[in-house]
Protein backbone atom coordinates (compact mmCIF):
# COMPACT_ATOMS: atom_id res chain seq x y z
CA UNK A 1 0.00 0.00 0.00
CA UNK A 2 1.08 3.33 -0.63
CA UNK A 3 3.38 5.71 0.20
CA UNK A 4 6.38 3.58 0.61
CA UNK A 5 9.52 5.20 1.48
CA UNK A 6 11.27 6.36 -2.06
CA UNK A 7 14.70 6.55 -0.52
CA UNK A 8 14.73 3.06 0.41
CA UNK A 9 13.08 1.55 -2.14
CA UNK A 10 14.85 2.92 -4.76
CA UNK A 11 17.48 4.58 -3.06
CA UNK A 12 19.01 8.22 -2.65
CA UNK A 13 19.79 8.54 -6.42
CA UNK A 14 17.09 6.76 -7.61
CA UNK A 15 14.09 8.84 -5.14
CA UNK A 16 16.04 11.78 -7.22
CA UNK A 17 15.55 10.98 -10.74
CA UNK A 18 11.83 10.80 -9.30
CA UNK A 19 12.03 14.02 -8.51
CA UNK A 20 13.53 15.41 -11.36
CA UNK A 21 10.94 13.62 -13.29
CA UNK A 22 8.13 15.11 -11.51
CA UNK A 23 9.36 18.15 -11.24
CA UNK A 24 10.25 18.09 -15.42
CA UNK A 25 6.81 17.09 -15.75
CA UNK A 26 5.13 19.92 -13.93
CA UNK A 27 7.35 22.30 -15.36
CA UNK A 28 6.10 20.95 -18.92
CA UNK A 29 2.33 21.12 -17.98
CA UNK A 30 3.23 24.30 -17.25
CA UNK A 31 4.73 25.84 -19.79
CA UNK A 32 2.33 23.94 -22.09
CA UNK A 33 -0.78 25.22 -20.51
CA UNK A 34 1.04 28.94 -21.14
CA UNK A 35 1.63 29.74 -17.50
CA UNK A 36 5.24 31.29 -18.54
CA UNK A 37 3.44 34.29 -19.69
CA UNK A 38 2.65 36.48 -17.16
CA UNK A 39 0.65 38.95 -19.36
CA UNK A 40 -2.26 35.75 -19.59
CA UNK A 41 -1.52 35.04 -16.01
CA UNK A 42 -2.93 38.22 -14.54
CA UNK A 43 -5.74 38.53 -17.23
CA UNK A 44 -6.96 35.83 -14.45
CA UNK A 45 -7.92 38.79 -12.42
CA UNK A 46 -9.55 40.92 -14.78
CA UNK A 47 -11.97 38.05 -15.92
CA UNK A 48 -10.40 38.19 -19.33
CA UNK A 49 -8.41 34.75 -19.46
CA UNK A 50 -9.25 32.33 -16.65
CA UNK A 51 -6.89 29.48 -17.65
CA UNK A 52 -5.15 29.63 -13.90
CA UNK A 53 -8.40 28.53 -11.94
CA UNK A 54 -9.81 26.26 -14.64
CA UNK A 55 -6.34 24.53 -14.19
CA UNK A 56 -5.74 25.15 -10.89
CA UNK A 57 -9.69 23.74 -10.12
CA UNK A 58 -9.68 20.94 -12.40
CA UNK A 59 -6.66 19.67 -11.09
CA UNK A 60 -7.42 20.07 -7.74
CA UNK A 61 -10.84 18.36 -8.57
CA UNK A 62 -8.93 15.33 -10.72
CA UNK A 63 -5.97 14.60 -8.13
CA UNK A 64 -8.60 14.43 -4.99
CA UNK A 65 -10.97 12.11 -6.70
CA UNK A 66 -8.20 10.05 -7.42
CA UNK A 67 -6.39 9.99 -4.63
CA UNK A 68 -9.70 8.97 -2.52
CA UNK A 69 -10.59 6.51 -4.79
CA UNK A 70 -7.69 4.88 -4.67
CA UNK A 71 -7.81 5.22 -0.58
CA UNK A 72 -11.06 3.68 -1.00
CA UNK A 73 -9.63 0.75 -3.17
CA UNK A 74 -6.97 -0.16 -0.70
CA UNK A 75 -3.74 0.80 -3.28
CA UNK A 76 -2.97 4.65 -0.92
CA UNK A 77 -3.21 5.30 2.36
CA UNK A 78 -4.41 8.14 2.71
CA UNK A 79 -3.68 8.50 6.63
CA UNK A 80 -0.01 8.52 5.36
CA UNK A 81 0.19 11.07 3.14
CA UNK A 82 1.44 14.46 3.92
CA UNK A 83 -1.14 16.71 4.44
CA UNK A 84 0.22 20.55 5.10
CA UNK A 85 -0.29 21.45 9.04
CA UNK A 86 -3.02 23.86 9.46
CA UNK A 87 -1.29 27.18 10.86
CA UNK A 88 -4.71 29.44 9.84
CA UNK A 89 -4.10 32.98 10.28
CA UNK A 90 -0.39 32.86 9.06
CA UNK A 91 -1.85 31.11 5.89
CA UNK A 92 -4.58 33.63 5.43
CA UNK A 93 -2.21 36.52 5.73
CA UNK A 94 0.29 35.06 3.66
CA UNK A 95 -1.93 34.30 0.90
CA UNK A 96 -3.33 37.42 0.72
CA UNK A 97 0.04 39.01 0.41
CA UNK A 98 1.15 36.36 -2.88
CA UNK A 99 -2.43 38.03 -4.41
CA UNK A 100 -1.08 41.06 -4.37
CA UNK A 101 2.12 39.60 -5.22
CA UNK A 102 0.68 38.26 -8.01
CA UNK A 103 -1.45 40.36 -9.66
CA UNK A 104 2.07 43.35 -9.21
CA UNK A 105 3.97 40.58 -10.62
CA UNK A 106 2.02 38.62 -12.70
CA UNK A 107 3.46 35.06 -11.27
CA UNK A 108 3.35 32.89 -8.96
CA UNK A 109 6.67 31.01 -7.76
CA UNK A 110 6.28 27.76 -9.76
CA UNK A 111 5.39 29.45 -12.70
CA UNK A 112 7.78 32.49 -12.52
CA UNK A 113 10.48 29.60 -12.42
CA UNK A 114 8.89 28.61 -16.02
CA UNK A 115 8.93 31.83 -17.33
CA UNK A 116 12.44 32.29 -15.99
CA UNK A 117 13.22 28.93 -17.92
CA UNK A 118 12.13 30.33 -21.39
CA UNK A 119 13.91 33.79 -20.74
CA UNK A 120 11.18 35.94 -19.94
CA UNK A 121 13.18 38.78 -18.25
CA UNK A 122 9.86 40.10 -15.80
CA UNK A 123 9.96 36.50 -14.53
CA UNK A 124 13.64 36.56 -14.31
CA UNK A 125 13.35 39.58 -11.79
CA UNK A 126 10.09 37.71 -10.23
CA UNK A 127 12.97 35.50 -8.77
CA UNK A 128 15.27 38.04 -8.19
CA UNK A 129 12.80 39.83 -6.49
CA UNK A 130 11.19 36.10 -5.02
CA UNK A 131 14.63 35.62 -3.52
CA UNK A 132 14.88 38.68 -1.75
CA UNK A 133 11.61 38.23 -0.16
CA UNK A 134 12.52 34.83 0.84
CA UNK A 135 15.88 36.10 2.27
CA UNK A 136 13.91 39.15 4.17
CA UNK A 137 11.27 36.62 5.57
CA UNK A 138 13.99 34.85 7.07
CA UNK A 139 15.54 38.06 9.29
CA UNK A 140 12.24 39.24 10.08
CA UNK A 141 10.10 36.64 10.83
CA UNK A 142 11.67 36.49 14.46
CA UNK A 143 10.14 39.99 15.15
CA UNK A 144 6.68 38.03 14.99
CA UNK A 145 7.21 34.76 15.48
CA UNK A 146 4.51 34.46 17.64
CA UNK A 147 1.55 35.16 14.77
CA UNK A 148 4.00 32.85 12.41
CA UNK A 149 3.52 29.72 15.34
CA UNK A 150 -0.11 30.75 15.83
CA UNK A 151 -3.65 29.16 15.25
CA UNK A 152 -1.78 26.20 14.96
CA UNK A 153 -4.22 22.45 14.00
CA UNK A 154 -2.45 19.84 13.10
CA UNK A 155 -2.74 17.37 10.18
CA UNK A 156 -6.27 19.08 10.12
CA UNK A 157 -9.04 17.99 6.54
CA UNK A 158 -12.11 18.84 5.77
CA UNK A 159 -13.65 15.96 7.03
CA UNK A 160 -12.41 16.81 10.31
CA UNK A 161 -13.28 20.22 10.20
CA UNK A 162 -16.90 19.15 8.71
CA UNK A 163 -17.52 16.14 10.53
CA UNK A 164 -18.13 14.48 7.01
CA UNK A 165 -17.25 11.40 5.65
CA UNK A 166 -14.24 12.78 2.85
CA UNK A 167 -16.57 11.66 -0.05
CA UNK A 168 -19.30 14.00 0.37
CA UNK A 169 -16.43 16.93 1.32
CA UNK A 170 -14.88 15.69 -2.65
CA UNK A 171 -18.64 15.73 -3.96
CA UNK A 172 -19.36 18.61 -2.29
CA UNK A 173 -16.08 20.61 -3.56
CA UNK A 174 -16.52 19.29 -6.92
CA UNK A 175 -19.99 20.76 -7.36
CA UNK A 176 -18.80 24.41 -6.07
CA UNK A 177 -15.82 23.78 -8.26
CA UNK A 178 -17.36 22.87 -11.21
CA UNK A 179 -20.39 25.73 -10.62
CA UNK A 180 -17.50 27.92 -10.39
CA UNK A 181 -16.32 27.26 -13.10
CA UNK A 182 -18.89 27.29 -15.45
CA UNK A 183 -20.26 30.68 -14.12
CA UNK A 184 -16.47 31.73 -14.77
CA UNK A 185 -17.22 30.80 -18.47
CA UNK A 186 -20.57 32.66 -18.62
CA UNK A 187 -18.86 35.95 -17.13
CA UNK A 188 -16.32 35.93 -19.25
CA UNK A 189 -17.95 35.78 -22.67
CA UNK A 190 -20.59 38.06 -21.32
CA UNK A 191 -17.53 40.84 -20.63
CA UNK A 192 -15.47 39.96 -23.81
CA UNK A 193 -17.88 38.14 -26.07
CA UNK A 194 -17.16 34.63 -27.43
CA UNK A 195 -13.19 34.70 -27.24
CA UNK A 196 -11.10 31.24 -27.81
CA UNK A 197 -9.13 31.70 -25.01
CA UNK A 198 -6.47 29.27 -26.78
CA UNK B 1 -6.24 24.18 -28.98
CA UNK B 2 -9.46 24.95 -26.63
CA UNK B 3 -11.93 21.66 -26.51
CA UNK B 4 -15.59 22.25 -26.96
CA UNK B 5 -18.14 22.73 -24.59
CA UNK B 6 -19.46 19.36 -25.04
CA UNK B 7 -16.05 17.45 -24.34
CA UNK B 8 -15.92 20.02 -20.98
CA UNK B 9 -19.70 18.91 -19.88
CA UNK B 10 -18.84 15.24 -20.57
CA UNK B 11 -15.33 15.71 -18.58
CA UNK B 12 -17.11 17.43 -15.57
CA UNK B 13 -20.40 14.86 -15.72
CA UNK B 14 -17.48 12.24 -15.59
CA UNK B 15 -15.83 14.43 -12.59
CA UNK B 16 -19.45 14.21 -10.50
CA UNK B 17 -19.84 10.63 -11.54
CA UNK B 18 -16.75 9.64 -9.88
CA UNK B 19 -17.34 11.92 -6.82
CA UNK B 20 -20.49 10.67 -6.26
CA UNK B 21 -19.27 6.99 -6.02
CA UNK B 22 -16.57 7.98 -3.26
CA UNK B 23 -19.90 8.91 -1.21
CA UNK B 24 -21.34 5.47 -2.15
CA UNK B 25 -18.18 3.18 -1.62
CA UNK B 26 -16.62 5.32 1.19
CA UNK B 27 -13.30 5.27 2.97
CA UNK B 28 -12.23 1.79 4.55
CA UNK B 29 -12.32 1.20 8.14
CA UNK B 30 -9.37 -0.45 10.00
CA UNK B 31 -10.60 -3.98 9.23
CA UNK B 32 -10.71 -3.10 5.28
CA UNK B 33 -7.49 -1.51 5.59
CA UNK B 34 -5.65 -4.38 7.22
CA UNK B 35 -7.16 -6.55 4.41
CA UNK B 36 -5.45 -4.82 2.06
CA UNK B 37 -2.11 -4.64 4.15
CA UNK B 38 -2.50 -8.39 4.58
CA UNK B 39 -0.82 -9.62 2.05
CA UNK B 40 2.08 -7.16 2.50
CA UNK B 41 2.43 -7.41 6.41
CA UNK B 42 1.32 -11.15 6.85
CA UNK B 43 4.41 -13.05 6.22
CA UNK B 44 5.95 -10.38 9.01
CA UNK B 45 3.90 -12.55 11.56
CA UNK B 46 4.18 -15.79 9.84
CA UNK B 47 8.53 -15.15 9.30
CA UNK B 48 8.31 -14.37 13.35
CA UNK B 49 10.15 -11.12 12.67
CA UNK B 50 7.98 -9.04 14.37
CA UNK B 51 7.65 -10.77 17.48
CA UNK B 52 10.35 -9.98 19.69
CA UNK B 53 12.24 -11.75 22.68
CA UNK B 54 12.15 -10.85 26.17
CA UNK B 55 15.60 -10.42 26.65
CA UNK B 56 15.44 -7.87 23.82
CA UNK B 57 12.46 -6.30 25.35
CA UNK B 58 14.81 -5.86 28.18
CA UNK B 59 17.50 -4.07 26.29
CA UNK B 60 15.27 -1.50 24.53
CA UNK B 61 14.05 -0.78 28.23
CA UNK B 62 17.52 0.05 28.83
CA UNK B 63 18.24 1.97 25.79
CA UNK B 64 18.16 5.85 26.43
CA UNK B 65 17.96 6.49 22.17
CA UNK B 66 15.38 4.60 21.71
CA UNK B 67 11.73 6.36 22.78
CA UNK B 68 9.92 2.99 24.10
CA UNK B 69 6.26 2.91 24.15
CA UNK B 70 5.09 0.05 25.62
CA UNK B 71 1.19 -0.72 25.22
CA UNK B 72 -0.26 -3.62 27.26
CA UNK B 73 -3.32 -4.67 26.47
CA UNK B 74 -4.55 -7.06 29.09
CA UNK B 75 -7.67 -6.55 31.39
CA UNK B 76 -7.18 -4.42 34.70
CA UNK B 77 -7.04 -7.48 36.81
CA UNK B 78 -3.99 -8.66 35.62
CA UNK B 79 -2.31 -5.18 34.73
CA UNK B 80 -2.97 -4.54 38.80
CA UNK B 81 -1.50 -7.62 39.40
CA UNK B 82 2.02 -7.01 37.27
CA UNK B 83 2.72 -4.79 34.33
CA UNK B 84 6.16 -4.11 33.11
CA UNK B 85 7.58 -0.82 33.91
CA UNK B 86 6.75 2.50 32.12
CA UNK B 87 3.97 0.64 30.22
CA UNK B 88 0.86 2.17 29.71
CA UNK B 89 -2.21 0.24 29.33
CA UNK B 90 -4.77 -0.23 26.11
CA UNK B 91 -8.24 -0.94 26.57
CA UNK B 92 -10.09 -2.31 24.31
CA UNK B 93 -11.66 0.12 21.77
CA UNK B 94 -9.42 2.91 22.85
CA UNK B 95 -7.21 2.14 19.75
CA UNK B 96 -8.51 4.41 17.10
CA UNK B 97 -8.11 7.32 19.29
CA UNK B 98 -4.45 7.07 19.89
CA UNK B 99 -3.89 5.93 16.31
CA UNK B 100 -3.50 9.62 15.61
CA UNK B 101 -0.50 9.87 18.25
CA UNK B 102 1.17 6.23 17.49
CA UNK B 103 1.25 7.75 13.92
CA UNK B 104 3.00 10.51 14.43
CA UNK B 105 5.86 9.53 16.20
CA UNK B 106 9.68 10.64 16.42
CA UNK B 107 12.07 8.53 14.23
CA UNK B 108 13.67 6.65 17.16
CA UNK B 109 10.55 5.34 18.57
CA UNK B 110 9.71 1.57 18.93
CA UNK B 111 6.28 0.29 19.74
CA UNK B 112 6.00 -3.09 21.68
CA UNK B 113 2.75 -4.17 22.58
CA UNK B 114 2.24 -6.78 25.31
CA UNK B 115 -0.53 -9.09 26.31
CA UNK B 116 -0.41 -12.63 28.31
CA UNK B 117 0.77 -14.90 25.51
CA UNK B 118 1.42 -13.25 22.52
CA UNK B 119 -2.18 -13.44 21.10
CA UNK B 120 -4.02 -10.79 22.00
CA UNK B 121 -1.06 -8.47 21.42
CA UNK B 122 -0.80 -9.97 17.20
CA UNK B 123 -4.40 -8.65 17.13
CA UNK B 124 -4.05 -5.36 18.26
CA UNK B 125 -0.64 -5.39 16.14
CA UNK B 126 -2.55 -5.79 13.30
CA UNK B 127 -4.98 -3.49 13.73
CA UNK B 128 -2.32 -0.79 14.90
CA UNK B 129 -0.86 -1.49 11.30
CA UNK B 130 -4.20 -0.16 9.85
CA UNK B 131 -4.94 2.54 12.18
CA UNK B 132 -1.64 4.47 12.48
CA UNK B 133 -0.04 3.71 8.46
CA UNK B 134 2.39 1.31 9.80
CA UNK B 135 4.35 2.34 12.72
CA UNK B 136 7.30 0.81 14.25
CA UNK B 137 5.51 -1.42 16.16
CA UNK B 138 6.59 -5.21 17.42
CA UNK B 139 5.12 -7.69 20.04
CA UNK B 140 6.64 -9.55 22.99
CA UNK B 141 6.85 -13.29 22.25
CA UNK B 142 5.39 -15.33 24.59
CA UNK B 143 3.83 -12.65 26.28
CA UNK B 144 3.72 -11.57 29.95
CA UNK B 145 3.91 -14.89 30.89
CA UNK B 146 7.22 -15.50 29.44
CA UNK B 147 8.45 -12.72 30.55
CA UNK B 148 7.90 -14.40 34.18
CA UNK B 149 9.15 -17.19 33.49
CA UNK B 150 12.48 -15.63 32.17
CA UNK B 151 13.06 -12.80 35.08
CA UNK B 152 11.11 -14.66 38.15
CA UNK B 153 11.84 -17.73 39.69
CA UNK B 154 9.76 -20.03 42.22
CA UNK B 155 10.52 -20.04 45.55
CA UNK B 156 13.77 -23.04 44.76
CA UNK B 157 15.27 -20.75 42.76
CA UNK B 158 14.39 -22.35 39.86
CA UNK B 159 12.65 -21.18 36.94
CA UNK B 160 9.53 -20.89 36.21
CA UNK B 161 8.04 -22.87 33.54
CA UNK B 162 4.30 -21.64 32.55
CA UNK B 163 4.12 -21.93 29.30
CA UNK B 164 1.29 -23.70 27.82
CA UNK B 165 0.60 -25.88 24.70
CA UNK B 166 -2.84 -24.18 24.45
CA UNK B 167 -2.06 -20.40 25.02
CA UNK B 168 -5.11 -18.98 26.40
CA UNK B 169 -4.13 -15.48 27.51
CA UNK B 170 -4.60 -15.96 30.97
CA UNK B 171 -1.84 -15.00 33.59
CA UNK B 172 -0.17 -18.14 34.64
CA UNK B 173 1.65 -17.06 37.07
CA UNK B 174 0.47 -16.12 40.50
CA UNK B 175 0.89 -13.19 43.05
CA UNK B 176 0.62 -12.44 46.69
CA UNK B 177 -0.34 -9.08 46.28
CA UNK B 178 -1.16 -6.26 43.29
CA UNK B 179 2.44 -4.67 42.91
CA UNK B 180 1.93 -3.61 39.38
CA UNK B 181 5.02 -2.33 38.52
CA UNK B 182 6.50 -2.04 41.41
CA UNK B 183 7.42 -6.29 41.27
CA UNK B 184 10.77 -6.92 40.79
CA UNK B 185 10.52 -8.55 37.15
CA UNK B 186 9.17 -5.10 36.09
CA UNK B 187 12.44 -4.07 35.52
CA UNK B 188 15.21 -6.51 35.71
CA UNK B 189 18.34 -5.78 35.62
CA UNK B 190 20.15 -4.83 32.59
CA UNK B 191 22.60 -7.11 33.36
CA UNK B 192 20.99 -10.38 32.20
CA UNK B 193 21.09 -8.39 28.50
CA UNK B 194 25.09 -8.84 28.32
CA UNK B 195 24.14 -13.06 28.93
CA UNK B 196 21.56 -13.53 26.96
CA UNK B 197 21.79 -14.21 23.07
CA UNK B 198 18.77 -13.03 21.57
CA UNK B 199 17.35 -12.36 17.85
CA UNK B 200 17.50 -8.70 17.21
CA UNK B 201 14.67 -7.86 15.31
CA UNK B 202 14.17 -4.51 16.30
CA UNK B 203 15.10 -1.84 13.77
CA UNK B 204 14.41 1.73 13.60
CA UNK B 205 12.96 3.21 10.70
CA UNK B 206 12.38 6.16 8.60
CA UNK B 207 9.25 7.86 8.78
CA UNK B 208 7.91 6.82 5.64
CA UNK B 209 6.57 10.46 4.61
CA UNK B 210 9.35 12.94 5.72
CA UNK B 211 8.07 16.22 5.29
CA UNK B 212 6.19 17.82 1.92
CA UNK B 213 4.80 20.90 1.43
CA UNK B 214 6.75 23.70 -0.11
CA UNK B 215 10.39 22.07 2.11
CA UNK C 1 -6.97 41.33 -24.54
CA UNK C 2 -3.66 39.85 -24.79
CA UNK C 3 -2.85 39.37 -28.31
CA UNK C 4 -2.54 36.42 -28.92
CA UNK C 5 0.39 35.50 -31.51
CA UNK C 6 -0.13 32.62 -34.34
CA UNK C 7 2.97 30.66 -32.97
CA UNK C 8 1.41 30.22 -29.54
CA UNK C 9 -0.73 27.48 -28.91
CA UNK C 10 -1.19 26.49 -25.90
CA UNK C 11 -3.14 23.61 -24.22
CA UNK C 12 -6.72 23.75 -23.46
CA UNK C 13 -6.65 25.12 -19.58
CA UNK C 14 -8.94 21.33 -18.59
CA UNK C 15 -6.92 19.36 -20.12
CA UNK C 16 -3.81 20.74 -18.78
CA UNK C 17 -5.80 21.01 -15.68
CA UNK C 18 -6.87 16.87 -15.68
CA UNK C 19 -3.13 16.23 -16.25
CA UNK C 20 -1.49 18.36 -13.69
CA UNK C 21 -4.41 16.48 -11.19
CA UNK C 22 -2.85 13.10 -12.41
CA UNK C 23 0.51 14.10 -12.10
CA UNK C 24 -0.49 15.34 -8.66
CA UNK C 25 -1.72 12.37 -7.54
CA UNK C 26 1.26 10.26 -8.98
CA UNK C 27 3.07 12.03 -6.79
CA UNK C 28 1.09 11.90 -3.79
CA UNK C 29 0.90 8.10 -5.03
CA UNK C 30 4.93 7.53 -5.22
CA UNK C 31 5.97 10.08 -2.94
CA UNK C 32 4.32 10.54 -0.17
CA UNK C 33 3.67 14.38 -0.62
CA UNK C 34 2.72 16.54 -3.32
CA UNK C 35 4.17 19.52 -5.32
CA UNK C 36 6.40 22.62 -4.00
CA UNK C 37 8.56 24.75 -5.62
CA UNK C 38 8.52 27.94 -3.57
CA UNK C 39 10.88 26.02 -0.69
CA UNK C 40 13.76 25.17 -3.27
CA UNK C 41 14.50 28.39 -4.22
CA UNK C 42 14.29 28.92 -0.65
CA UNK C 43 17.03 26.21 0.16
CA UNK C 44 19.20 27.52 -2.54
CA UNK C 45 19.48 30.85 -1.55
CA UNK C 46 20.19 29.39 2.32
CA UNK C 47 22.54 27.12 0.71
CA UNK C 48 24.67 30.61 -0.42
CA UNK C 49 23.92 32.09 2.92
CA UNK C 50 25.81 29.30 4.40
CA UNK C 51 28.73 29.84 2.68
CA UNK C 52 28.74 33.23 3.30
CA UNK C 53 28.00 33.78 6.73
CA UNK C 54 27.63 30.41 7.94
CA UNK C 55 27.58 31.92 11.82
CA UNK C 56 24.30 33.59 10.66
CA UNK C 57 22.61 30.76 9.53
CA UNK C 58 23.90 29.06 12.74
CA UNK C 59 21.79 31.56 14.88
CA UNK C 60 18.83 32.19 13.21
CA UNK C 61 16.29 29.61 14.37
CA UNK C 62 14.80 30.01 11.21
CA UNK C 63 17.67 29.30 9.21
CA UNK C 64 19.47 26.74 11.26
CA UNK C 65 16.48 24.33 10.97
CA UNK C 66 17.59 24.21 7.12
CA UNK C 67 21.11 24.60 7.18
CA UNK C 68 22.27 24.83 10.73
CA UNK C 69 25.65 22.99 11.49
CA UNK C 70 26.08 19.62 9.32
CA UNK C 71 22.78 20.20 7.82
CA UNK C 72 22.75 20.26 4.09
CA UNK C 73 20.07 22.17 3.02
CA UNK C 74 20.18 21.10 -0.98
CA UNK C 75 19.37 17.49 0.66
CA UNK C 76 15.75 17.50 0.41
CA UNK C 77 13.63 16.57 -2.76
CA UNK C 78 11.93 19.91 -3.70
CA UNK C 79 15.57 21.03 -4.87
CA UNK C 80 15.48 17.98 -7.50
CA UNK C 81 11.85 19.29 -8.45
CA UNK C 82 12.93 22.72 -9.01
CA UNK C 83 15.51 21.63 -11.16
CA UNK C 84 12.81 19.24 -12.72
CA UNK C 85 10.44 22.01 -13.43
CA UNK C 86 13.50 24.47 -15.08
CA UNK C 87 14.03 22.00 -17.59
CA UNK C 88 10.52 20.81 -17.98
CA UNK C 89 9.90 24.30 -18.43
CA UNK C 90 12.18 25.12 -21.23
CA UNK C 91 11.99 22.03 -22.96
CA UNK C 92 8.47 22.80 -23.64
CA UNK C 93 9.02 26.23 -24.39
CA UNK C 94 11.75 25.36 -26.85
CA UNK C 95 9.85 22.72 -28.47
CA UNK C 96 7.29 24.96 -29.20
CA UNK C 97 9.56 27.74 -30.25
CA UNK C 98 8.62 29.95 -27.18
CA UNK C 99 11.75 30.68 -26.19
CA UNK C 100 12.49 34.20 -26.67
CA UNK C 101 14.12 36.74 -24.57
CA UNK C 102 10.81 39.32 -24.10
CA UNK C 103 9.22 41.08 -21.20
CA UNK C 104 5.64 40.43 -21.05
CA UNK C 105 3.14 43.35 -20.04
CA UNK C 106 0.11 45.52 -20.63
CA UNK C 107 0.40 47.89 -23.63
CA UNK C 108 0.47 50.94 -20.87
CA UNK C 109 3.87 50.56 -19.63
CA UNK C 110 7.24 49.98 -20.52
CA UNK C 111 9.07 47.05 -19.86
CA UNK C 112 11.54 48.81 -17.23
CA UNK C 113 7.98 49.50 -15.15
CA UNK C 114 7.51 45.95 -15.34
CA UNK C 115 10.77 44.72 -14.30
CA UNK C 116 10.15 47.27 -11.22
CA UNK C 117 7.06 45.16 -10.74
CA UNK C 118 7.68 41.99 -11.72
CA UNK C 119 10.81 42.43 -9.13
CA UNK C 120 8.39 43.93 -5.72
CA UNK C 121 5.86 41.45 -6.74
CA UNK C 122 8.10 38.81 -6.44
CA UNK C 123 9.08 40.00 -3.03
CA UNK C 124 5.73 40.05 -1.75
CA UNK C 125 5.43 36.40 -3.35
CA UNK C 126 8.64 35.34 -1.39
CA UNK C 127 8.14 36.46 1.75
CA UNK C 128 3.84 35.77 1.95
CA UNK C 129 4.99 32.17 0.57
CA UNK C 130 7.33 31.79 3.68
CA UNK C 131 4.60 33.12 6.02
CA UNK C 132 2.15 30.79 4.46
CA UNK C 133 4.44 27.83 4.65
CA UNK C 134 3.79 27.13 1.01
CA UNK C 135 3.01 28.31 -2.40
CA UNK C 136 0.43 28.10 -4.96
CA UNK C 137 1.73 24.95 -5.80
CA UNK C 138 2.66 23.65 -2.39
CA UNK C 139 -0.33 24.77 -0.32
CA UNK C 140 -2.68 25.62 -2.81
CA UNK C 141 -2.70 23.08 -5.34
CA UNK C 142 -1.26 20.17 -3.33
CA UNK C 143 -2.86 20.74 0.34
CA UNK C 144 -6.21 21.75 -1.04
CA UNK C 145 -5.89 17.99 -3.40
CA UNK C 146 -5.78 16.32 0.22
CA UNK C 147 -8.44 18.63 1.88
CA UNK C 148 -6.10 20.43 4.58
CA UNK C 149 -8.50 23.08 5.54
CA UNK C 150 -5.29 25.33 6.19
CA UNK C 151 -4.69 25.15 2.08
CA UNK C 152 -7.95 26.01 1.02
CA UNK C 153 -7.96 28.98 3.42
CA UNK C 154 -4.74 30.03 2.38
CA UNK C 155 -5.87 29.34 -1.29
CA UNK C 156 -9.02 30.97 -1.30
CA UNK C 157 -6.90 34.25 0.22
CA UNK C 158 -4.98 34.37 -2.47
CA UNK C 159 -7.74 34.52 -4.77
CA UNK C 160 -9.46 37.37 -2.28
CA UNK C 161 -6.33 39.30 -2.45
CA UNK C 162 -5.41 39.25 -6.00
CA UNK C 163 -9.23 40.41 -7.38
CA UNK C 164 -9.60 42.68 -4.51
CA UNK C 165 -6.14 44.60 -5.60
CA UNK C 166 -6.54 44.17 -9.13
CA UNK C 167 -8.63 47.00 -10.10
CA UNK C 168 -6.26 49.22 -8.48
CA UNK C 169 -3.24 47.97 -11.09
CA UNK C 170 -5.04 47.18 -14.04
CA UNK C 171 -2.94 49.93 -15.64
CA UNK C 172 -0.24 47.61 -15.43
CA UNK C 173 -1.82 44.62 -17.46
CA UNK C 174 -4.95 46.29 -19.48
CA UNK C 175 -4.96 48.38 -22.86
CA UNK C 176 -5.83 51.70 -22.55
CA UNK C 177 -9.09 53.47 -22.77
CA UNK C 178 -10.36 50.25 -20.28
CA UNK C 179 -12.24 51.44 -16.69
Amino acid sequence: MAPWDLETALGGAGASVIYLLIGFAFGFILESAGFGDSRRLAAQFYWRNLTVIKVMLTAIMVAMILIFWSTALGWLDYDAVWVNPTYLWPGIAGGLIMGVGFVLGGFCPGTSLVGAATLKLDAIWFVVGAAVGIVGFGETVSLYNEFWNSSYLGRFSLPDWLNLPPGVVILALVSIGILILGIGEIVRRRIHGDLDEG
Amino acid sequence: MVISMKASGLGAGLLLLAASGLVWHGQPGPEEKWGFLAAELGPRLTHREVQIEPAELLSLMHDDYINLILVDVRDERDWNLFHLWGAERLKPGQLLNSAKRFRDLPENSVIVLVSNDELAATEVWKQLMAAASRPNAYVLAGGINRWLNEFTADGRGRPRNSESESPDEKLRHSFEWALGSRHPASLPDPHYVGTHQFTKKVKLLKRVVRKGGCG
Amino acid sequence: MPRRRNKDRYWDPYIAGALLGILLFLTFFLTGHGLGSSGGVNRVLVAVEDLLAPRHVDTTPYLAAIAGGERDPLDHWIVWQVAGILVGGFVSGWLRGRVRVETRRGPQITPRTRWAMAFIGGILMGYGARLARGCTSGQGLSGSAVLSVGSWAFLLSVFAGGYLIAWFFRRLWLPGGDG
